[in-house]
């Protein structure tokens, strides 16, 4: 992610280096970034593990972590806690979009309805989830139940509020023309509105999965006994840091995941909206 | 051949009939109107290529989409053969100024999407007619790419050929070289003649390019601005076709070239102290 700003950063200071990261191939480009992120841990574990300019148990050194994750799996309890959490994480962000999706084509289609739900909405999305997961106990007990929920509040405004700004947002000259050659009221929904909000319903659905993500871990770590969150509580509270870095590694590499998969689908669905390579 | 619409005016009805047709739009912010065109009155012959000119805001495009029956006039009527227009038909086509292309389906899906729609049109033949309409335009082998793929003068081809290949009798056509850029413009100017000619069909072509207006109409009708209105309509007798070398050092098209500029530097002169005064 770092890399993706600092090419932002690039392109107005020095045009010699943005040129040069514009002109990688996507091959190029991630083996830039994967280079960038050995380099970084190179130089981590150098000042950590061998010159020890900070104490290991605050910040271990990334081979410690390696070896973290290697007693996390000899325990025979990461596997578990994984299933677990991403259980909770597919199961969650599935109802969100099962409920986002409806709503946000209502939201979108229907100013009634955004009127009426539009600022509740809103004012659900900018609710931390943070603030609620307490509560999320007392109403659902220290399962499964209040990850999933936290998942599903977390995950479904983005995709509702992106879809209903996609369908608000369909070009009125695409709908001018869609009348001009004879569409119907239903023809405008399935032909112009709905392939046009598309980008806009990937964009949540991204955006979805990386909350998705917080949500979870938020749920995990506020008193859960289940899931990666609760592997972190519970080898932070035993000083066995390493093995807590070893498992926020792979919460983000989920993360990345999902949201990889989502773009990928992205790009099978709507092959048209890739970005040219070079104009 | 050079203008059959002046002989044929004269024995019937006219084909498209604008009669005082006024728009006026509420503006919900102060609570007043705008009158974006006031008593427009035009007929045009089956046939005619009519250019209508004038500076931007003037509300060319507004008497255009009364014609093409998306926007409703507050006061007046259009008949098309004689029917008042309800709304869009199957016999008028609009060619858009920002192409208005689908950006998700490809050249191919995006010409049939001039047909899909109208079930008398949707013969078995479909096909063969989106193919033939994409060669008449020049895009053959650019059947499966995507308008994001195109410059902008091929994705106006496209736009093109999705407003003929239902074969609508009237082509409505908003500025549509307005954004392509100025080589490509000439060169499409002169194909649309040709292609439009050899066709017959009605076609109404918006435009602010003087050149674009002598050397595309049979007759050139000029409008004012604030509130929108005819200023004066102008046959263009110069042989077709003009896009061949020599129409625009012929002296009747640079008598014409010099008068328009002059109408609409007057125009442009009024409406400017105009809108100082009130």
């Amino acid at each position: 992610m770092s890399s993706l700003f600092a090419v932002q950063a690039g392109s107005r200071g020095s045009k010699g280096l943005a040129g040069f990261i514009a002109g990688l191939s996507p091959r190029g480009r991630a083996l830039l970034i994967a280079a960038e992120i050995v380099i970084l841990l190179v130089i981590w574990q150098v000042l950590v593990g061998s010159l020890e300019l900070v104490n290991a148990v605050f910040f271990p050194p990334p081979l410690d972590v390696v070896d973290g994750l290697g007693d996390l799996i000899a325990a025979g309890t990461l596997g578990q806690a994984a299933a677990s959490s991403a259980q909770s994480w597919l199961t969650g962000y599935g109802m969100a979009v099962l409920i986002a999706v409806p709503l946000g084509l209502l939201m979108g289609t229907s100013v009634p309805v955004d009127r009426v739900f539009g600022p509740i909405a809103w004012t659900l999305y900018a609710a931390p989830a943070v603030a609620y997961a307490p509560l999320t106990k007392a109403w659902f007990g220290f399962g499964a139940g209040p990850v999933v929920f936290l998942v599903v509040i977390s995950a479904v405004f983005p995709i509702m509020l992106n879809l209903a700004a996609g369908i608000r947002t369909t070009s009125p000259s695409l709908l001018r023309a869609a009348r001009v050659y004879g569409a119907s009221r239903g023809e405008i929904y399935r032909k112009i509105l709905l392939p046009s909000t598309v980008p806009f319903l990937f964009a949540g659905l991204r955006q979805g999965a990386v909350l998705a993500t917080i949500g979870m871990v938020v749920a995990e770590i506020t008193g859960s006994t289940v899931g990666m969150g609760a592997v972190i509580i519970r080898s932070a509270n035993t000083y066995n840091t390493d093995q807590s870095f070893a498992a926020i590694a792979l919460i983000v590499l989920w993360s990345i995941s999902m949201t990889q998969i989502v773009s990928l689908v992205e790009r099978i669905v709507a092959p048209w909206n890739r970005k040219k390579v070079s104009s | 051949m050079s203008n059959p619409a002046t002989e044929s005016a004269a024995r019937t009805a006219p084909f498209i009939d604008v009669k005082s047709v006024t728009v006026r739009y509420d503006l919900s912010r102060t609570g007043g109107t705008l009158t974006a065109v006031e008593d427009v009155n035009l007929t045009i012959s089956e046939g005619e290529f009519v250019t209508v000119l004038g500076p931007s805001g003037c509300g060319k495009t507004t008497v255009m989409n009364v014609i093409a029956g998306l926007v409703e006039a507050s006061e007046g009527e259009v008949l098309v053969d004689g029917r008042r227009v309800e709304g869009p038909g199957p016999e008028r086509a609009v060619v858009f100024q920002d192409y208005a292309l689908l950006p998700w389906r490809s050249v191919f899906d995006n010409v049939k999407f001039g047909l899909e729609m109208q079930a008398h049109l949707k013969s078995e033949d479909w096909r063969m007619r989106v193919q033939e309409a994409i060669d008449l335009v020049g895009l053959s082998g650019f059947e499966n790419s995507y308008p994001r793929e195109l410059s902008g003068g091929m994705q106006q081809r496209v736009g093109l050929a999705r407003a003929i290949v239902a074969e609508p009798r009237i082509l409505l056509m908003d500025e549509p070289l307005g954004a392509v850029d100025a080589l490509t413009r000439e060169v499409m100017r002169d194909e649309i003649e040709k292609l439009i000619t050899a066709t017959g069909k009605t076609v109404i072509f918006i435009t602010h390019s003087i050149e674009e207006a002598i050397l595309l109409g049979d007759r050139i009708v000029v409008f004012k601005s604030h509130p929108g209105s005819v200023l004066e309509e102008i046959t263009v007798d110069l042989p077709r076709p003009r896009s061949e070398r020599g129409a625009q050092s012929d002296p009747r098209y640079l008598e014409l070239r010099d008068h328009l500029w002059e109408v609409l530097q007057n125009e442009a002169t009024a409406a400017s102290r105009g809108g100082r005064a009130s």
